[in-house]
């Protein structure tokens, strides 16, 4: 046997969505600028559908790269395309590890971990010290010791669990993928950012608080600063706040907007953040920051849907947060959803007609989608409490409820009733950013 | 990582299993390097005889699906549809489309289980008939897109007209153009791919359109009928095929092959804008045509930029009728600026019109429209327009122009001095520019100030020394100066930086010919008489190496009237010899007159004319100092004694040639007896006594720079006699003298 150094299998990391343009992803940044400061070699493959790839150069890139590992992000939407990868990198090297993590990885049964034949290890919550554990058990040569947060399968196919692994409460502690120049900047029309992880509410249908054991954790300001001045200097000009609430803290929220004003950094940004999470003197300074767009989350604008849905976040705040910035000139975004609990079609209407009367342009985030039921969220669990019948009993146990139910109160129909009301009042089709 | 392919065409051809199965095997090799998703177009001239080979083909392509669970291929079979009633329509898609859309059911349920879009969609495209039923045809669409197979519609200039009916559109998930009509296959084909190209090329127009000379998006032609394949439309055109299809094809070295021709010198930019110009006369929907215009409006800038006006002009033209109102006014304007480099200014001037609304806060809209004024000679109004561009302060260096165009506008009025005021700011904004010197140079050789022009113009011609319009002027200064010599000169230079420049020859034609005048008025005053018609004179003075170098057929030179000239010449002197010299014989008297009329004599003459002065000669005889040449003197001054016979007749002739000949003709006995002794002696000698005379040297003293000789001279026995001289020629002449005197002495 020929001694092993440490930290120096090469790991490959795929993000795959065929629907959309290619965005270079912050998660994947995260794990790659993690794993790089810890010695190995990591590239990072973002398949779109404006990415030219065929199956030759795919073999090329693996036959080339020669990663020992393979890392991929899944969704619940994406999985096909994971499985498919996940098959073809075996069938060029079977000796390759593959692991899949995100969303979809991080709440996913047993059950559908052992129908994904290919994939070897899945990644529970954050990445970065779970591939990191993987990635250095393979470099020494023996694939499954000292994991956690991790599911693997063994050589006879048998899964095990390791025990749950909390990532760091301090972000800083992660390198940023910015700084180390984990992404071409060259095509990059905007950087997206994250100050926070996490969300400690405890909305029905989500997925964060539970990935995030309701807890939220930040990045310093001075981090954040460093970052947005580093993108600037590689000429991108506009920054996408992936935060679930950027403002969530307000002294530290109000920092950042005065330090990018003091220190000249004003750029075109797009943030999210509760609508009980803004005031007049936030949204001003947002706007001479550079805000030009804010999203907030609505879900429905029924008050007899939206106090089932635990966001405690009433309808008039919604409706006095889209004021405070369009009296500011900021665009505005409203996440809503359909098919919720409860709904009833005429409830589904008042949130469509909500977003008209309140001049929020349908197009982009706003077009509304049916909730989906993923793996994690409480809704998952609980479907049955709330009348909520799967269409589908054959699905994969690797996929969860998703959009196929309907429910005591909107049939299949109605759903698509609604959703095609939606469309026809958008400017845009339909095409979402953000899901 | 090489970009793949994303749409592969094929055209089908016969339904040949042979044929259909080397395709299949083609494809199935080709599908490693498609795109993760790709689209493959099927194109048949009708849906009967492709439908069975779409069907074959698919295999292959669930089979790829299959192996590779993360591709995604959309399958357009394109094809004429048949003319048909809504029942036959029916059963074509029962007994067709139905049975084609089996193949997706595996994809479509494992679309339905994973919750997303099927990796497998079928989509007809239809080519309808111009005689279709519009109404049967919905029928159809109807069924196929409930069915999930989208369909699309081809039309072109014969179907256009079912863009109206609104319940078809609204069932087909795309509509593609097509200009003329029909068509075989390999047109639909092309239209399809030209359609893309064009779609591309809109897309890349905002972002950065410097990349539309980048290949179009990757895609592979594949002729069924011709058995090859080629890498674009543009090589399919063109028939520069890639491989023939085989299906033992080695598919990397064909992609190899692929990539080469592609990225090599394909002039992708020329076939993108051929692209979109074929789309400028296809009618599209509104949007689509907007983004035609906006494209002919790009390429227009591009030729417009490389000074190609006449394509610029044309897209322009083109862009106009296809873009929106509301972009109407760039495409005006720079549809003026090509008429206005064109000299077509009256367009240009109502092309900028139509722009005004958007240009006229622009410095430079103004500035342009004076330009075409300018340029048509209204000179008032371009004023106007200038001094309103330069009310809006362009900056220095346009500002500068528009100052240069004003004094010059102002010069050509004829008001020098506001042209001086205008230029004189120009100077002050930007010292280096040649225009404001040559232009100021102009205005003050108009108001005479000859000192201030010649200023301006030396700074001119400093800043650039090629200008030989400034030379010319310089020159055109310095001849009103009087100073012919300066200006001479500098007419030359005019010449010598540009041959062509017609004002500078015509100039330095008749500054040469006042000198000449000049010059010939002290050459008649030395010859004392005045010519009634000066040209014979002038005729005199042309030596033919000046007129061989003018080339010049009219220009005649001085040898006829040289020839004349030596008659009047002989005449002349041989009637006043015989007037002299009464007694004398015709030998002596031939004699004496080939002592006055001969070269050196006329030399003489001529010099004391300063007759080379006045002469006018070839470069190169100029340079050989031709005019101290005794032949060319002598010859010169023969045909000005012409001249004056021609001018003035017989008499005037007369009266020159005794003047200028009197000193001669008066020592001219003397002469010949004193120079000729031994010849008189010889003849004498030989009449009388049948001998000659013998001389012989007795003796030769003194140093070398000052030699005597003695000659000693015998007639046979009769005579001798000795004579002294300081040459040879000299004692004998003075031997003879002394035995002449003695022989004629004694005879008498
Ligand atoms: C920003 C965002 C996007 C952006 C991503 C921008 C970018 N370039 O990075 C855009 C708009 C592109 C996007 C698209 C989509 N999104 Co999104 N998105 C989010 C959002 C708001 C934040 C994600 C984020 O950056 N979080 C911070 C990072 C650090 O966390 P993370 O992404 O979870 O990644 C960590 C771990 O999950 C893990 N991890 C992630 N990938 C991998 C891979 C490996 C191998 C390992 C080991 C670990 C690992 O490690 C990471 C670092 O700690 C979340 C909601 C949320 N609050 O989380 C939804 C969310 C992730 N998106 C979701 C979905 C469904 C989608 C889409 C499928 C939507 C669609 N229909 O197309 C696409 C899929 C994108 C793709 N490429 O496949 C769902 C996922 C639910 C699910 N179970 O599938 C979420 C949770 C929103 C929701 N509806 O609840 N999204
Ligand atoms: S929807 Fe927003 S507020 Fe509610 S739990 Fe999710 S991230 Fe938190």
């Amino acid at each position: 046997m020929f001694p092993i150094r440490r930290g120096t299998v090469n790991v490959l990391l795929i993000e795959i969505n065929p629907f959309a343009p290619a965005s270079p992803p912050i998660s994947l940044g995260y794990i790659s600028a993690f794993l790089q400061s810890k010695g190995f070699r990591v590239k990072i493959l973002t398949l779109g559908e404006d990415t030219s790839v065929s199956c030759t150069s795919l073999h090329q890139l693996i036959t080339g790269f020669r990663p020992a590992l393979v890392g991929l992000s899944a969704y619940q939407r994406t999985l096909l395309y994971v499985i498919g990868l996940a098959r073809f990198i075996k069938s060029v090297d079977n000796k390759i590890k593959i692991a899949i993590g995100g969303p979809q990885a991080t709440f996913m049964p047993s059950a559908g971990f052992a129908q994904l034949h290919d994939v070897d290890y899945v990644c529970r919550s954050s990445g970065e010290a779970t591939l990191l554990a993987i990635a250095r058990a393979i470099n020494e040569g023996a694939p499954f010791s000292d994991l956690s947060g991790v599911s693997y399968k063994n050589a006879d196919g048998g899964i095990h669990d390791t025990d749950a692994l909390e990532g760091f409460a301090d972000l800083d502690s992660y390198p940023s993928p910015y700084l180390n120049d984990v992404f071409d900047y060259s095509r990059m029309r905007e950087a997206i950012m994250l100050t926070s992880r996490g969300c400690p509410h405890h909305c029905i249908y989500c997925y964060t608080p539970h990935a995030f054991q309701h807890k939220v954790t930040f990045h310093s300001t001075d981090r954040v600063i460093e970052e947005i001045k580093w993108i600037r200097k590689k000429g991108v000009r506009k920054l996408w706040f992936a935060d679930p609430n950027i403002s969530y803290k307000w002294a530290r929220f109000q920092e950042l907007l005065d330090r990018i004003l003091t220190e000249g950094l004003e750029t075109k940004m797009w943030l999210q953040t509760r609508a009980d999470l803004v005031n007049p003197a936030l949204m001003k300074k947002m706007k001479q920051a550079g805000v030009s767009t804010i999203a907030f989350g609505l879900e429905s604008a029924s008050e007899q849907v939206m106090p089932r849905l635990d966001k405690e976040v009433s309808i008039d705040k919604v409706a006095e947060a889209i004021r405070l910035a369009q009296s500011q000139d900021i665009e505005v975004e409203l996440f809503t959803m359909f098919g919720l609990p409860y709904e009833t079609f005429e409830d589904a209407m008042i949130t469509l007609e909500f977003v008209k009367k309140n001049n929020v342009k349908i197009m982009g985030n706003t077009n509304s989608q049916q909730m989906q039921i993923y793996f994690g969220t409480h809704m998952a669990g609980h479907y049955e409490d709330y009348n909520i019948r799967p269409l589908n009993t054959k699905r994969p146990p690797y996929l969860s409820i998703g959009c196929q139910y309907e429910t005591d109160h909107m049939s299949m129909d109605e759903i698509n009733r609604i959703q095609d009301l939606w469309r026809a009042h958008s400017l845009d089709r339909g095409r979402r950013i953000v899901s | 990582m090489k970009t793949a392919l994303q749409k592969i065409y094929v055209i089908l051809g016969k339904q040949d299993k042979e044929q259909l199965d080397r395709l299949c095997r083609l494809l199935w090799s080709l599908f490693s390097y498609v795109n993760l998703t790709s689209n493959l177009y099927l194109v048949s001239a009708s849906l009967v005889d492709g439908m069975s080979q779409v069907e074959y083909i698919q295999k292959a392509v669930n089979a790829f699906l299959r192996a590779n669970l993360f591709a995604r291929v959309y399958v357009h079979f394109v094809h004429r549809a048949p003319r048909a009633t809504a029942e036959e329509m029916d059963f074509y898609y029962q007994y067709y489309y139905q049975n084609w859309k089996r193949a997706t059911r595996e994809f479509d349920h494992e679309g339905y289980m994973h919750q997303e879009i099927p990796r497998l969609m079928l989509l007809p495209i239809i080519v309808p008939d111009d005689r279709v039923e519009p109404t049967a045809l919905a029928g159809l669409l109807g069924r196929l897109k409930s069915a999930f197979m989208l369909p699309g519609l081809y039309l072109d200039k014969g179907t256009s007209f079912l863009a109206r009916y609104e319940d078809l559109l609204a069932r087909v998930e795309k509509v593609y153009y097509g200009h003329g009509h029909g068509g075989q296959p390999a047109d639909i084909l092309c239209n399809l791919c030209r359609e893309d190209i064009f779609h591309d090329t809109s897309a890349k127009l905002e972002p950065d359109p410097v990349s539309m000379a980048e290949p179009c998006p990757a895609a592979l032609i594949i002729s069924g009928p011709e058995g090859k394949m080629y890498v674009c439309v543009d090589a399919f055109l063109k028939k520069e095929s890639l491989a023939d299809i085989d299906g033992d094809l080695d598919p990397e070295a064909v992609m190899a092959r692929y990539h080469e021709r592609r990225n090599g010198q394909r002039g992708c930019l020329a076939c993108r804008e051929r692209g979109v110009v074929s789309f400028s006369d296809v009618s599209l929907p509104k949007g689509a045509t907007h983004e035609v215009g906006d494209l002919l409006y790009y390429f227009g800038t591009l030729h417009q930029e490389a000074e190609n006006h006449v394509q610029a002009m044309e897209r322009y033209e083109k862009s106009l009728k296809l873009s929106p109102v509301e972009e109407a006014d760039p495409i005006y304007f720079r549809l003026g600026l090509s008429y206005t480099k064109t000299g077509r200014y009256d367009e240009a001037l109502e092309a900028f019109k139509k722009a005004e609304k958007t240009y006229r806060d622009q410095y430079y809209f103004h500035f342009y429209a004076g330009l075409c004024y300018f340029q048509k000679g209204d000179y008032g109004v371009a004023i106007e327009k200038f001094s309103k561009a330069a009310d809006m302060k362009p900056q220095q260096e346009d500002m500068v122009r528009v100052l240069i165009y004003m004094g010059t506008c102002y010069n050509r009025l004829g008001e020098y001095e506001e042209a001086v005021l205008h230029l004189g700011r120009a100077r002050h904004k930007a010292g280096g520019v040649r225009e404001i010197y040559s232009a100021l140079g102009f205005s003050y050789f108009q108001m005479k100030d000859y000192d201030r022009a010649i200023e301006h113009l030396k700074m001119a011609v400093e800043l650039d020394p090629h200008s030989a319009m400034d030379y010319a002027s310089l020159g055109a200064n310095y001849r009103e100066q009087g100073d012919m010599n300066m200006a001479i000169a500098m007419y030359n230079k005019a010449m010598a930086l540009d041959p062509s420049m017609p004002s500078a020859k015509d100039n330095l034609e008749r500054l040469k010919k006042t000198v000449n005048e000049q010059q010939l008025l002290s050459l008649q005053n030395n010859l004392g008489y005045h010519f009634k018609d000066i040209r014979f004179l002038s005729e005199a003075v042309r030596h033919s190496s000046y007129v061989n170098e003018l080339q010049e057929p009219a220009l005649k030179d001085n040898e006829r009237l040289e020839f004349l000239g030596d008659a009047v010449l002989d005449l002349v002197v041989t009637h006043t010899l015989m007037n002299h010299f009464p007694e004398t014989r015709e030998g002596d008297l031939s004699r004496m007159r080939a002592t006055i009329v001969n070269e050196s004599q006329l030399a003489m003459v001529a010099q004391k004319l300063h007759l080379g002065d006045h002469l006018l000669l070839g470069r190169g005889e100029a340079l050989s100092h031709g005019g101290e040449k005794s032949s060319i003197l002598a010859d010169a001054l023969e045909a000005v004694i012409a001249a004056v016979y021609l001018d003035g007749g017989l008499e005037a002739a007369f009266e020159v040639v005794t003047r200028q000949f009197s000193e001669l003709m008066a020592h001219v006995g003397e002469r010949l007896l004193a120079e000729d002794f031994k010849s008189r002696l010889q003849e004498f000698v030989q009449a009388k006594f049948k001998t000659i005379p013998q001389y012989s040297v007795e003796a030769e003293t003194g140093p070398d720079h000052d030699k005597k000789f003695e000659i000693r001279l015998t007639v046979g026995t009769l005579l001798t006699t000795r004579g002294t001289g300081k040459s040879k020629k000299a004692a004998e002449q003075a031997a003879a003298r002394v035995a002449l005197d003695k022989l004629q002495g004694d005879a008498k």
